[in-house]
């Protein structure tokens, strides 16, 4: 595998997530809510609802909060265009409106921040708009 | 449940660096050299198992490669976790009267060429892919993802956990086969380890260090499952298969990382076997990483939640120390080997452990217990228990 240094960018064409990094140029964080179960479907957004089968499931927008579920500082990566940038920090946010999510953390590496309040920012990368969190 | 299927023959490829031999080539050699383990020849074989690590459609190279026409087949890709699903399904065929020898071989250059399992093609998105690659998520990053959430939701200290990673060290010392594979992969000052020395290694993805995590190597083995009437004909002492089961994990809703697929088939195979967990003498449990062991032992009922630290930590899973079962007594993914899908090294010590053929040996061990986990933890992950037994 040659090492090309660049960004794996998502995929905005894969049915189940690409409306969720579709809504993201927006500035919109979505996930498929479903009505029946009352309920998002995350980890990952799909459009098939787990719990009742459910399809046609609509993105409705969730507000920033979150808090921190896990967190890990990533120190190397055998892509160099990650590689590069490390350390970062990633984590698994609890959204305050249900969903979990993998995402980059804004706070020191090595830091310990389980269990801590976050809150949504949008960042640019490589002519992208991404969701990552603020952790207070 | 009496069984009525048997372990009869196993390999383990010697080398943890090969630079000139392909994995079909260690798959097929470790395949002759368990038939012979077993006094058997490909002839006798009328099952196969392959989880298609070497090639896509992997079962029919093999096949082929061999020279063997099943009457049974078998090809769930488990991960590392293939091979004790492999033995569950063998078991079961050879119980309902379907085949007679059961043949399971396994074979990765891994280290050598770097090439992931199934060959290494690019794969399309998947949703889950989707939400993971751009962030650069490695395979200690997540793994690490779920120790952040265990260490801060059981209060288990980095130091607890090295305990995992100084008892396999332990072992491995004490086997020749880990020890010329350490020397191999070219690992300096080859010694037993101090918690000081894992927690002071270099950090990976916090809280993983570098002795937190299996080494990479090449490597392969094979097992021979067969029929009570083979078993009873061959050498050697069978391992009797007891009770198994295979299942899917993730991440549900619950959004618990620490929960692992061995909750659902632990109970499962023990249950099928008959015996519970203060039974098992010997404990060979997917150790990809230090986390990984710490959860397999509170989801397989060794220890209750949230205690797994203390047992690492206690030293009573070492193999000569009663209280607690072995724990990886041939050295494990973390000092012995782990070529990218551990588990039939799992099935391989577990058996030399109830022929008394063990590096380190645990005195009258009569019921062993292998777990292996596939996949990712803290994400989509395959397990799969099988229990085996001195006595039918």
């Amino acid at each position: 595998m040659t090492s090309t240094s660049s960004w794996s960018a998502p995929d905005m064409t894969e049915p189940d997530t690409g409306p969720f990094w579709r809504s993201a140029q927006q500035r919109e964080l979505r996930f498929p809510w479903c009505e029946p179960c009352g309920s998002f479907v995350s980890y990952p957004p799909r459009t098939v609802c787990p719990s009742c089968g459910g399809g046609d499931l609509p993105w409705h927008q969730v507000t920033g909060a979150a808090t921190v579920y896990a967190a890990t500082t990533i120190r190397r990566h055998p892509d160099p265009w990650f590689g590069a940038r490390a350390p970062y920090v990633l984590g698994v946010v609890a959204m305050d409106d249900g969903p979990l999510l993998l995402s980059e953390l804004l706070c020191d590496p090595g830091e310990d921040v389980v269990d801590r309040p976050a809150v949504l920012t949008w960042i640019d990368r490589e002519a992208m708009t991404i969701p990552v969190f603020e952790v207070e | 449940m009496s069984s009525r299927a048997a372990i009869v023959g196993i390999h383990e490829y010697p080398h943890r660096v090969d630079r000139a031999s392909s994995a079909m080539q260690i798959k097929a050699r470790s395949a002759a050299a368990a038939l012979e383990d077993a006094g058997l020849t490909l002839s006798d074989v009328d099952a196969l198992y392959d989880a298609g690590e070497a090639s896509r459609l992997g079962l029919l190279h093999t096949a082929e490669y061999l020279g063997v026409t099943p009457h049974v087949v078998g090809s769930t890709d488990l991960g590392g976790a293939s091979f004790e699903g492999f033995v569950t399904d063998a078991a079961e065929a050879i119980g309902a009267g379907r085949c007679e020898v059961a043949l399971i071989t396994y074979g990765s250059t891994l280290r050598s060429t770097r090439t992931p399992p199934g060959g290494g093609q690019v794969a399309p998105p998947t949703p889950a892919s989707n939400m993971e690659r751009p962030w650069g998520l490695t395979v200690p990053g997540s793994y690490a993802l779920a120790a952040s959430r265990y260490l801060h939701q059981s209060g288990v200290t980095p130091e607890e956990m090295a305990g995992i990673a100084v008892t396999t060290r332990t072992h491995a010392m004490r086997n020749p086969l880990a020890v010329a594979g350490l020397e191999e992969l070219g690992i300096r000052d080859i010694r037993e380890l101090t918690v000081d020395d894992v927690v002071s290694s270099r950090l990976v993805a916090d809280p993983l260090r570098v002795l937190d995590c299996c080494l990479v190597t090449d490597g392969g083995g094979a097992v021979v499952v067969a029929s009570e009437e083979v078993a009873r004909s061959c050498a050697g002492p069978p391992a009797w298969v007891l009770g198994g089961a295979a299942s899917a994990g993730f991440v549900a809703p619950s959004s618990d990382l620490t929960t692992t697929a061995a909750s659902v088939t632990g109970p499962d195979a023990l249950r099928m076997a008959g015996v519970t967990i203060e039974e098992v003498d010997v404990a060979m449990l997917y150790d990809s990483f230090t986390i990984t062991v710490l959860l397999l032992l509170e989801d397989l009922g060794f220890c209750g939640r949230g205690e797994a630290g203390v047992l690492a930590s206690s030293g009573n899973l070492r193999w000569d120390v009663a209280g607690a079962p072995a724990l990886n007594t041939d050295g494990g993914g973390l000092s012995s080997t782990h070529s990218g899908m551990r588990g039939i090294y799992l099935l391989i010590e577990s058996v030399r452990q109830l022929r008394g053929d063990s590096t380190s040996q645990v005195e009258h061990a009569e019921i062993a217990l292998a777990h292996g986990n596939g996949g990712q933890l803290a994400g989509r992950h395959a397990g799969a228990t099988v229990v085996l037994g001195a006595n039918a």
